[in-house]
């Protein structure tokens, strides 16, 4: 059976994915960096909570608000 | 290389990641600098490292440059392979004799008795407003020294590679990061820079340049930030019926001149490309190799693109007038034509 | 702590081969320089320092090294490689840039070097400081219990890196000895010139490290002070610096006439030479009798010709051996 665990922009406020560490379908190890949100001048960097497949949903360069959802990480 | 994972980093953390791989393997490799621990060094090239190694392998220093960077030669003469920052190359002058003269010179001068296998992380360029004191790139001023290797890798993948054969050189290395090319958002953002970077270890060497884009008319040679301007300039130059190769130094000293003489025996054209100040610095050293063994080689008179011989200006549009850029290669090019 | 009668005469052996050779060496310095002084001209080329009148500061502290502390000097050297045992055929032989030098002729009088005996020498005022505390920084974290002694001279005190290093050293808390050897003159520029205080001594306290000054080019002051340093080093009781007047007998190098420098002043020094005043006092304490301070004079003199009879017998380097040694392999 497999899991979809959420990566979600949890920051407060409003901010920009600026860089993805991995293509769609990539693999990732627990502990990652997946991407890049900035807000203003600060970088905050989205880490994997587990290991698995990535399934990006939202794109470089998006305007996220706080809460999105950016992608999932399917694992078995 | 081999994409395991299609994991990419960016060129700051792909260097942290060849540190922390390389500490894991040798208890003698420890790192000194200012803000290298809760700050990550600055320009995050040491995250992570403080929390897995702790204190007394990654140093914060007090602001004493000539002390601290003599103290790694002192250290490294001893049996330790030390990673010694300083901070921004503008400020090798409080410092320079530790680089100069004691990392430098003292393989020689002791006639081999003594090494120093001494990484000194530096970097280097502008383009942010940061003005004459925090934007030079001194690629030559400190190549021209005997003793010293100088590399400038413009990419995530090669950083990692190339840290690593750093650390494990048994000589001073001068491992200079474009401030552009990091990964640090408000600094420039060059995101082909980040690249698809291998978990485990391996080197890349350091003394040879790599073809970055292959073509038959002419020969762009760079590194560093220029380097992608040199990509974008081809592009264009294809538009126009003109197929650029382009070289990517990698390494200042020793210089690959194999690899430029290769390229420009190929095109027979060649535009060499750098953002440090013109006269007297790598494009000059490109273009004596290409000339002084075989001029024949060239079918027209070889062309350099540099940052003027002015210190940098603060005002934007100064800053952007003196920095080269795409439009300054293909005008360049065409001039070889 | 005073040293024992052994270590008394061993002192009187080496003060006296160290000046024997700074003789012998001026006497070869200056073939081929007369009558036009010429630095490029003759068997030794470049510069010379002379230690003579120096000799305590090397006495003193030496005997208290074991295997694998590191010693650093200055381009005033010979009397600490001397002292150090540092093989004088080799010695002599890089001084004349012979292949069989100590560093195969690359370093030259300002650049000797000993892997064996852990020792440097530097020609930039005040850069052994900073490389100093590097090696100890490395024993504090090897934790092999050696030390780095650090020479200086009264005309680095004043440099960026003298002060940036006694701060490191403190905050590190590393096993360095700082030696400053304040013969009172940087070239023609006396200490009353160039710095605030009288003596450096009182620096210490300002990094808050020990401090200890000998006042008179005492060899039994010097190595009592240098016991309590490198045994406060060794135990993790952190850096000491030492300040020894001693006295610049030469000029800053040969060809230096030293008209700086007064009748009265140059008298003065002449009285003060440690090598009499010391072979005096071993008599004077029964250490030894004349005739026997007598015999380890003519050793001594025989020891050095023969080094010196080595270096001008030795060949040189091939010339494109100038293209090698940039980088360890």
């Amino acid at each position: 059976m497999v899991t979809r665990f959420k990566i979600k922009w949890l920051g407060e406020g409003e901010g920009v994915l600026s860089q993805w560490f991995f293509e769609d379908g990539g693999a990732v190890q627990e502990g990652d960096v997946l991407c890049e949100v900035m807000q203003d001048k600060v970088i905050t960097e989205v880490s994997a909570p587990t290991s698995g497949k990535l399934e990006v949903l939202s794109a470089e360069d998006d305007e996220l608000e706080s809460g999105q959802t950016l992608g999932y990480i399917l694992c078995d | 290389m081999t994409d395991n994972s299609g994991r990419k980093l960016n060129m700051a953390r792909a260097i942290s990641e060849a540190i922390a791989q390389e500490m894991r393997l040798d208890a003698n490799v420890f790192c000194m600098g200012e803000d290298i621990r809760h700050v990550a060094g600055i320009w995050g090239h040491t995250a992570g490292l403080h929390e897995e190694f702790g204190d007394e392998r990654i140093m914060d220093t007090p602001i004493s440059e000539a002390a601290f960077i003599g103290a790694g030669v002192g250290a490294a003469t001893q049996g330790m392979r030390p990673i010694v920052e300083l901070m921004f190359a503008d400020f090798f002058g409080v410092c320079m004799n530790s680089i100069y003269s004691a990392a430098a010179k003292t393989h020689y001068m002791s006639g081999g008795q003594f090494n120093v296998p001494m990484v000194i992380n530096t970097a280097v360029g502008g383009s942010y407003g940061d003005a004459g004191q925090h934007s030079q790139c001194l690629y030559s001023t400190f190549a021209h020294l005997p003793g010293l290797k100088v590399v400038l890798p413009s990419n995530a993948y090669d950083a990692k590679g190339m840290m690593t054969a750093a650390i494990r050189d048994n000589n001073p290395v001068v491992f200079m990061l474009h401030k552009n090319l990091l990964g640090v958002p408000f600094l420039g953002d060059e995101r082909r820079a980040t690249t698809i970077v291998p978990r485990e270890l391996y080197e890349v060497p350091l003394d040879k340049a790599k073809i970055v884009r292959e073509g038959t008319d002419i020969s762009l040679i760079s590194l560093g930030a220029s380097l992608y301007h040199c990509l974008d300039a081809s592009t264009e130059l294809e538009r126009e019926g003109i197929s650029a190769e382009v070289l990517d130094l990698r390494s200042i000293a020793p210089l690959d001149r194999e690899a430029i003489i290769a390229t420009v025996a190929k095109t027979g054209r060649l535009v060499a490309v750098e953002d440090d100040y013109k006269s007297y610095g790598v494009t000059s050293e490109v273009i004596a190799t290409a000339v002084e063994t075989d001029i024949s080689l060239l079918r027209s008179a070889p062309q350099r693109i540099a940052y003027p011989d002015v210190s940098v200006p603060f005002s934007r549009p100064m800053e952007e007038f003196c920095l080269p850029d795409k439009h300054d290669i293909v005008a360049a090019a065409k001039r070889t034509f | 702590m005073k040293p024992d009668s052994t270590t008394k005469l061993w002192m009187y052996d080496q003060m006296l081969k160290s000046r024997v050779f700074e003789r012998e060496i001026e006497k070869i310095y200056m073939e081929g320089k007369t009558p036009k002084f010429d630095l490029a001209k003759g068997i030794l080329p470049g510069e010379l320092h002379i230690s003579a009148g120096q000799e305590p500061c090397a006495v003193g502290v030496i005997p208290h090294l074991t295997e694998g502390d590191w010693v650093g000097s200055t381009h005033r050297s010979h009397h600490v490689a001397i002292a150090m045992g540092i093989d004088g055929y080799k010695l002599t032989a890089e001084l004349f840039g012979k292949n069989t030098g100590l560093c195969g002729g690359y370093g030259g009088h300002m650049h000797l070097f000993d892997k064996d005996k852990n020792f440097s020498t530097t020609g930039i005022i005040g850069e052994g400081l900073p490389i100093g505390l590097g090696a100890a920084l490395a024993f504090k974290k090897q934790g092999s219990g050696n030390v780095a002694i650090a020479y200086t001279g009264d005309g680095a005190v004043n440099q960026g890196a003298f002060h940036e290093t006694l701060n490191l050293a403190a905050v590190w808390q590393v096993p360095l000895v700082v030696i400053v050897e304040n013969n009172g003159w940087a070239v023609s520029v006396p200490t009353s010139l160039s710095t605030s205080i009288t003596y450096n001594v009182a620096r210490a306290a300002t990094y808050g490290i020990s401090g200890a000054l000998i006042e008179d080019n005492d060899p039994y002051q010097i190595y009592t002070a240098a016991h309590e340093a490198i045994e406060r080093a060794r135990a993790g009781g952190g850096p000491t610096l030492i300040e020894i007047k001693t006295h610049r007998i030469e000029g800053h190098f040969m060809g230096d006439a030293q008209q700086y420098r007064t009748p009265d002043e140059m008298a003065e020094i002449a009285e003060k030479d440690p090598i009499p005043l010391f072979h005096d006092s071993l008599i004077r304490d029964s250490v030894a009798s004349a005739s026997e301070l007598e015999q380890i004079k003519a050793s001594v003199q025989v020891e050095v010709e023969d080094w010196i009879k080595f270096a001008r017998d030795s060949e040189y380097p091939a010339p494109d051996d100038a293209l090698k040694m940039v980088f360890s392999n």
